[in-house]
């Protein structure tokens, strides 16, 4: 096995960016269980919606 | 493509006034977030949530767009290119995720001018209308990081922006 010099291999991925992909990671699994556990509140314009329009709501799909 | 000096300069003096103006734009809008998060007063919560709403559709908005559209042009008018730098690809996704978020969000803070607005709207209906501090204070955060990242443009090459530079070398070489 020959190793190829320095010059001709990528020199590999810096640590600041690897560092930058964890952090990205972190948060992004944050805000994705904030979403799914309801945490983070409603999204979306719908969330305006108040009492009156819930019941409008509830009252039109018959629960 | 590559731009003339020229035409380089002015659309990197463009891309750095709507970039910086975005962040000055945030700013401006954050007192208004910070009464809606605080304040329980009816006609307060009406007049931040109407100006909310121009500052983020009227100003915010084009600025973030123009600052993404311009950010693409200089890159690929250039020889940092799009994916060769870490530092470009990096602020490139920051900043079409901020762009995208924001414009979801825009679409909440104009349906809670609108609620804002209506003069039959109560003021537990007004009370009951959320803040959008935690997206602001967020999007503020991350225009800051793709800025600090854009004066230190930290060292790095990706695979492809390597291969392009070794493929460069090769080809004065030869000459």
């Amino acid at each position: 096995m020959t190793d190829q010099p320095p010059s001709d291999r990528y020199p590999g991925t810096p640590g600041w960016v690897k560092a930058f992909a964890v952090i990205a990671v972190v948060l992004a699994l944050l805000i994705g269980l904030a979403l799914v556990t309801g945490l983070g509140g409603p999204h979306g314009p719908q969330r305006h919606g108040g009492p009156l329009e819930s019941a409008a709501i509830r009252l039109a799909s018959g629960l | 493509m590559r731009l003339a000096p020229g035409q380089r300069r002015a659309v990197l003096a463009t891309h750095l006034a709507l970039s910086v103006g975005w962040v000055g734009a945030i700013l401006a809008y954050l007192p208004f977030d910070l009464v809606t998060a605080t304040s329980d007063e009816p006609a307060t919560l009406r007049a931040a949530y109407a100006a909310m709403s121009l500052i983020a559709g009227a100003v915010i908005r084009p600025l973030a767009i123009g600052a993404l559209l311009t950010g693409i042009l200089v890159s690929l008018g250039t020889t940092w290119g799009l994916v060769r730098h870490w530092w470009v690809a990096i602020s490139l996704v920051m900043t079409a995720l901020a762009t995208i978020v924001l414009l979801i969000e825009i679409q909440t803070i104009e349906a809670y001018a609108a609620v804002a607005a209506d003069p039959a709207a109560t003021a537990d209906r007004l009370q009951g209308l959320d803040s959008t501090l935690l997206h602001s204070v967020g999007g503020l955060l991350v225009l800051l990081v793709i800025l600090v990242m854009n004066v230190h443009k930290p060292r790095g090459l990706t695979p492809y922006g390597w291969r392009m530079q070794r493929r460069a070398a090769e080809t004065l070489r030869q000459r």
